[in-house]
């Protein structure tokens, strides 16, 4: 590992105390650097699979824009006018350098840039992953940990009898039961649409039930394991507070698999809302990707899922790197 | 340092502003709470606003924001719009309309008869490709006559040039605004001269549109603005419905409308359509080339049943290849419900023991298929025709029907067509002709018989009208008996609406009219 003059205005964080570049950040830094290149390679793949698949799959594009009824000529134009008679590398080839200069091509629904609808989906999609995800963790930790201290009594069996019914439950059926107790009986909340705080009340919930049981009950598993650990044994010997064994040192520790699962569930959440969006009319990636497919609009299927891919791949990344501060035991050399 | 009091003109000042902003807000509130608002609850967003572009998906916004020559009614008649009075010339040809004078575009230019020259000019560029051009094919020429008189030729006579131009495709648009929009800004921003204009769009979310105070409809009701909200899921409409979000929905599942219109809130619209649903056997695959298996299947199948169970009666046993809603519609004798006589007409045709055939149906679109195939598929076995059912998805089953008669899969498959014009020569040309086989056009499953093909051609030049409809009866008497398709029932609008809502016109032309609408 070649050693990098610091050019840092002092000592301290990435520069070292011999004026270098401290070998912990270097080797960070050829960490992400790896990852990043592997991710690209990700996206390459991916991409191309979804091309590959969307081109074999049964289904006319050309047919679906320009009508079943539409004579003959007009199909064949439409198919050259969005290049579909080429052979399939040279469409693929096409639409990677689009991609490369920052272009996401033109959706063949609406003939218009198909970028704007895209992020526009993507954030709201985003957001509702997120907090539900949010809303997931402060729920089911919490839950996780008092089921896991009172291991064995009724607030135990309760919890997880809870988090059994939440894994179960489908979420669509969880949204429509809401929606009819929230809504039709309560007169509480709308019954759909998204942009006010009521509105996200019952998507939020359906969609973060399966994820609260799924952390309750990991949580839970952790902390009596690591309860009976040595070390918990040495605090409390120590003569610390209780609060401060399970707090400081158990729930540290059980943390890292929680992050792990955080880290996937995001990814499906963000992947995964299309039914929660549909019943609540939400106009969400998940429901624009889905209906893109259903009538073959190509580019808008391989870029959504493009900007899927990618966002899961950053939150992986992101993970990863939040184990170095959970666990010093964690380096990447 | 004690508090400094506020001395008398500040507190006074002060005061006043209050009060004006309270004021001010109990304007506003109360402005907003007197703005009377329709909401209606659709399923898809528009691709586009431009009608030009667009199929069925114009019929609900494109008769608010625009205005047509002329209209259908209710009835099925045609009412002047645009045009006050119009007349046919001796040969047929040419068809001249008197425009109502005064009339504006929502953008202030006049609706005169250059505009309406205009509008089709555009509607007709071949440069501009829009979809709906070809229907407009039959329009030779347009002249202005007058400043309020424009005059159509047609090549040959059209007997049902009125069905063309009471189409949503031949709204009369601004031609200055799409002049200087362009297409892709006419697009997302359309101009008429309808009771409504366009006042907003999120995409994904809800279109707006706000009335027209300068139309002639303007005080036939008292909605000030209409919200299209869309909303994808199905039972989520009838939740809207019920909680009075939402005033009026256009498509509910059957069950749901059923139910619905037992609430007292709340009404069905159970208004046939002009839509049926049939199946439709591969002429060229045996049996179904010999009419007495045709016949069979016809007998074999009880269809108030499916209507009774699966539809809740928003549907009607078909009697004709024409439905209702069609000109010179006449019922035919029904094939009854008899399993017995398929039986025989089975072992007539040579299969005593029935025979195995596949039934294609696609999924996603066509609301409750899966149920009427699956009692079908019962109903047919009950006779000894053993039928495999053929679950495909939409757009894959789109591209299959497309197939010549040399490469074609399918041998039954479910079929719908809708007579959206109102046209006879609509209802049978392009599905019955043997020149629009597949892949020319609608014709998917083969069927060819020269009689018919001449009397199509036939019922488009006769210039007398009882000539014309005796052409059209004696269509549908050979259809029927030929069972060309295996017509099965005549669907019905499944839409629904509060009982405070008043004047929305749900025609058999799929179509939905809000222009006169009061909400109490």
């Amino acid at each position: 590992m070649p050693r990098l003059a610091c050019c840092a205005r002092g000592r301290g964080g990435w520069c070292g105390d011999d004026g270098y570049v401290a070998a912990s950040a270097v080797s960070t830094f050829t960490y992400v650097s790896r990852r990043a290149l592997q991710a690209l390679l990700t996206f390459a793949v991916l991409s191309l699979l979804v091309f590959l698949t969307l081109h074999m799959a049964p289904g006319d594009p050309a047919l679906m824009i320009a009508g079943l009824d539409a004579p003959e000529r007009v199909i064949v134009a439409v198919r050259d006018r969005h290049g579909l008679d080429l052979p399939v590398h040279v469409q693929y080839l096409r639409w990677v350098s689009q991609i490369a200069q920052g272009d996401f091509g033109t959706s063949y629904r609406t003939n218009r840039a198909l970028a704007p609808d895209l992020w526009s989906g993507f954030r709201i999609s985003l957001t509702l992953g997120a907090l539900s995800l949010g809303f997931a963790i402060v729920v089911g930790i919490p839950l996780g940990l008092i089921a896991g201290i009172k291991r064995g009594t009724t607030v135990d069996f309760g919890v997880m009898f809870l988090a059994g019914i939440g894994m179960s439950i489908p979420g669509f059926w969880l949204a429509i039961m809401l929606t009819l107790l929230f809504t039709l009986q309560l007169g509480w909340l709308p019954f759909a649409g998204w942009g006010t705080w009521q509105q996200a009340v019952m998507p939020v919930l359906a969609l973060s039930s399966s994820t609260i049981a799924l952390l309750a009950r990991m949580v839970r598993s952790m902390i009596v394991e690591i309860l009976l650990e040595d070390y918990v044994r040495t605090a409390r010997s120590k003569g610390l507070a209780e609060r401060v064994v399970v707090v400081k040192h158990a729930l540290r520790n059980a943390l890292a698999p929680v992050v792990t699962m955080v880290g996937i569930r995001f990814g499906f959440l963000v992947s995964g809302t299309v039914i929660t969006e549909t019943v609540f009319s939400i106009p969400g990636l998940g429901r624009m990707l889905v209906n893109a497919v259903g009538i073959r609009d190509f580019p808008v299927v391989q870029a959504g899922t493009l900007l899927i891919v990618v966002a899961i791949t950053v939150i992986n990344l992101l993970v990863d790197l939040t184990y170095t501060f959970l666990d010093p035991r964690i380096r990447y050399d | 340092m004690g508090i400094r009091p506020m001395n008398g003109t500040t507190l006074v000042g002060r005061l006043s502003l209050a009060l004006l902003f309270c004021g001010w807000l109990m304007l506003i509130a109360v402005s907003a709470a007197q703005e009377v608002r329709l909401v209606v609850g659709i399923t898809d967003d528009k691709d586009t606003l431009d009608v030009a572009d667009l199929g069925t998906e114009a019929n609900d916004f494109g008769l608010i924001v625009f205005d047509r020559l002329v209209t259908f009614t209710a009835e099925g008649e045609f009412a002047p719009e645009l045009a006050t009075d119009w007349s046919v010339s001796d040969d047929g040809l040419t068809w001249t309309f008197n425009l109502r004078q005064g009339h504006m575009f929502h953008d202030g230019t006049p609706v005169n008869a250059q505009a309406v020259k205009d509008s089709f000019d555009r509607l007709m560029d071949p440069e501009l490709g829009f979809l709906r051009r070809a229907v407009f094919d039959v329009i030779a020429d347009i002249e202005v006559v007058d400043e309020y008189t424009v005059a159509f030729t047609t090549a040959d006579v059209h007997p049902f040039m009125l069905n063309t131009l009471a189409d949503v495709a031949a709204s009369i648009v601004s031609p200055t605004a799409a002049a200087e929009l362009g297409p892709e800004g006419f697009a997302v921003n359309p101009v008429g001269s309808g009771p409504y204009r366009f006042s907003s769009w999120e995409r994904g979310t809800r279109i707006m549109f706000e009335k027209n105070h300068d139309h002639w409809l303007a005080d036939s009701g008292n909605v000030d603005v209409i919200e299209f909200r869309i909303v994808p899921d199905i039972s989520s409409r009838a939740i809207g419905l019920e909680t009075g979000e939402l005033d009026f929905v256009m498509r509910t599942n059957p069950i749901d409308a059923a139910r619905l219109d037992t609430l007292p809130n709340l009404q069905a619209y159970n208004v046939p359509l002009v839509r049926n649903l049939v199946i439709a056997p591969n002429m060229f695959v045996e049996p179904f080339d010999d009419v007495r298996v045709r016949h069979a299947i016809s007998h074999a199948i009880d269809r108030q049943l499916i209507i009774d169970v699966f539809l809740e009666g928003f549907a009607r046993v078909s009697d004709s290849a024409f439905t209702p809603g069609v000109w010179s519609y006449t019922p035919q004798d029904t094939f009854e419900f008899d399993p017995d006589r398929a039986r025989e007409l089975l072992a007539e045709a040579g299969y005593p023991d029935g025979f195995s055939t596949t039934l294609r149906v696609p999924t996603g679109r066509i609301g409750g298929i899966i149920d009427t195939a699956e009692a079908v598929v019962q109903m047919l076995g009950d006779v000894g025709i053993n039928v495999e059912l053929d679950l495909i998805e939409h757009a894959a089953w789109i591209v299959t029907l497309r197939a010549p008669p040399e490469e074609a899969t399918h041998e039954m498959t479910f079929w719908t067509w809708g007579t959206l014009t109102g046209e006879p020569d609509y209802a049978v040309r392009l599905q019955f002709h043997s020149d629009n086989w597949s892949p020319t056009c609608c014709n998917r499953n083969f069927y060819s018989n020269p009689e018919v093909d001449a009397l199509i051609s036939e019922g488009l030049t006769a210039i007398d009208e009882d000539e014309r409809r005796a052409i059209y009866e004696r269509i549908q008497e050979i259809v029927w008996q030929e069972q060309g398709h295996i017509f099965l029932y005549d669907l019905n609008h499944t839409s629904v609406g509060n009982t405070r809502v008043e004047g929305v016109q749900v025609l058999p032309t799929e179509r939905w009219d809000f222009r006169a609408v009061t909400k109490r």
